[in-house]
């Protein structure tokens, strides 16, 4: 069965695919350096792979194992991945360049026509 | 000054904001408007001790209006009582109400701490009108600790209000934890270029579908992932729009907003205030944007803008009839606008002048013994003047009249009836 990954987890994942087993902390200094995340926040990626059933933890030492290869991840999809983590408040909380969730056909064709009339 | 006066002025100001927004807005700078949003924050977020010693609650009062309005409610208030307010509420008393209120109005006692403000006022809340007038009170339940059931209800929405946002953002904050650096070359070659005294960051995160910015003092723009530009304007047109984000600090500006929104979470004006400053911030971004590219580009960057909103996925969303208005209104004033010119920046300049007499008339009066003194002897011309003079007309009061004071007085009571009957007609226009 394919397991869909975020960009991040993929990044974990990569570490892994990479130099083989490694202990969390390892990974962790890793991507420090390459992606500049900090501890807490590799940590929490790493656990989620495991709840995808992508790493499997090994003791001792916090030791992380890929448990698929490369091949068969699959790159969640643009629109799964933005459904999960919009909501109005963003917009009041953020500098965002559009605030709305997305446009239909209709509403980009009608943009469009508004600049033409504007012109 | 009591959370209810800070409310009510608040909103006497935004309705004359909205005013003025409306007639205005194509022809002066956006960013004028977020100047008098600004003081209307001023207000509604600073407790103001500093009053002015004529205003138009103290103009009402000497032509002895307040005393027909006291009589009509069948309360007086004893002139030796209202000025000489006792120490901390006991009971519910009618008599205890009157000094209590005395005590809200006098800004000499000491022991008025903030705090204790908010928290009687909470209780006093519904019928108290700025002028000293008394209206008959409900009588409210309260435990024998003295915290009452209104002091309840009103954290309770504050809590609830600003614990909402307060998890959202932490949420997104650690969403955004896990962005990857930006790899684009131009992207970083453009990050390079940037001549900011902070530190600007470019990430590419996969979870948002729309470029934003965050972070105060180590500022971050990102950028959905697999961004593929149309040309390099685009990429340029998008990242000065956030760049200009940055630099205005506007992450600070919707904090206050947001903050004073859920502090006056009871307060559908300020609501409106928090959705319409917002939607200034981004086309004041815009404006700035064009500015910086010059008029010919108008075209290209709405289109640039129309053509990220296209990117998005196609899964239907609930969205709010204002964001779907916002882009519409975004892309007609970029097509709209038209280069600054002399006569529009002395538009802003009036306008700006106007919002700081507004915001000086408003200013809650000293106690009616006071005031009346105030009035009768010397009359400041604080009345047209910005806040940083208000601190000087309590040393001013000893200076000459000023003719000028008398007419601007006269200019306020219009300009202030006139924001009390658009009151009716605003609220329907706007939504």
């Amino acid at each position: 069965m394919d397991v869909k990954l975020f960009d991040s987890e993929l990044k974990v994942m990569d570490v892994l695919w990479r130099e083989g087993d490694a202990a969390a902390k390892y990974i962790a200094e890793t991507l420090k350096e390459e992606v500049g995340w900090n501890k807490n926040t590799t940590y929490t990626l790493i656990k989620r792979c495991m709840k995808k059933g992508a790493i499997e933890r090994l003791e001792p030492n916090f030791m992380c194992h890929a448990l698929i290869p490369k091949e068969a991840v699959q790159e969640a999809k643009t629109e799964e991945l933005i459904n999960k983590i919009y909501d109005g408040s963003a917009d009041k909380l953020f500098a965002a360049l559009l605030n709305r969730k997305n446009f239909s056909r209709e509403e980009i064709c009608r943009l469009k026509q508004l600049v033409e009339d504007l012109e | 000054m009591t959370l209810w006066e800070m409310g009510v002025s608040g909103g006497i100001l935004i309705l004359a904001i909205l005013a003025v927004r409306r007639l205005f807005q194509s022809r002066v700078p956006r960013r004028t408007f977020l100047i008098l949003w600004a003081a209307v924050l001023l207000r509604l977020l600073v407790p103001w001790r500093l009053e002015a010693p004529v205003s138009f609650y103290s103009l009402l009062e000497s032509a002895g209006i307040t005393d027909e309005l006291e009589k009509f409610a069948g309360i007086s208030i004893p002139e030796s009582e209202m000025r000489n307010g006792s120490g901390e509420r006991a009971g519910n008393g009618a008599k205890e109400r009157a000094e209590n209120r005395a005590e809200e109005f006098s800004d000499e006692r000491a022991e008025n701490r903030i705090g204790n403000e908010f928290s009687e006022n909470a209780e006093n809340a519904p019928e108290e009108t700025g002028n000293g007038a008394v209206s008959e009170e409900p009588p409210f339940p309260s435990a024998g600790s003295g915290i009452s059931l209104w002091k309840i209800l009103y954290f309770s929405g504050v809590l609830f209000s600003g614990g909402f946002y307060l998890k959202a953002y932490l949420k997104y904050r650690r969403l955004f934890c896990a962005s990857l650096p930006a790899e684009d070359p131009k992207v970083l070659e453009w990050v390079q270029s940037v001549p900011l005294k902070r530190k600007l960051k470019v990430r590419s995160l996969d979870l948002i579908g729309t470029p934003m910015t965050y972070g105060v003092l180590r500022p971050v723009i990102l950028l959905p992932k697999g961004i593929q530009w149309e040309d390099s304007r685009q990429m340029e047109f998008v990242l000065t729009h956030e760049l200009i984000h940055v630099r205005r600090f506007d992450a600070v500006w919707k904090f206050f907003l947001l903050s004073a929104a859920c502090i006056h979470w009871f307060n559908p004006l300020v609501w409106l205030m928090q959705i319409l400053a917002n939607r200034d911030l981004e086309l004041a971004c815009d404006e700035e944007v064009i500015e910086q590219f010059g008029q010919d580009s108008r075209k290209a960057y709405a289109m640039s803008l129309i053509s990220l909103a296209e990117r998005k996925g196609s899964v239907a969303s609930w969205g709010s009839g204002f964001s779907k208005d916002a882009m519409e209104e975004r892309i007609a004033a970029i097509m709209r606008k038209r280069k600054y010119t002399k006569g529009s920046l002395a538009g802003a300049g009036i306008l700006v002048l106007f919002a700081g007499v507004l915001f000086a008339a408003t200013l809650p009066q000293k106690t009616a013994g006071e005031n009346a003194a105030a009035v009768e002897t010397e009359v400041s011309e604080n009345a047209d003047r910005d806040l940083p003079e208000t601190e000087a007309t309590e040393s001013a009061e000893k200076d000459l009249p000023e003719t000028e004071a008398s007419e601007s007085n006269e200019k306020d009571l219009p300009e202030t009836e006139a924001t009390e009957s658009a009151e009716k007609d605003l609220p329907e226009t706007e939504a």
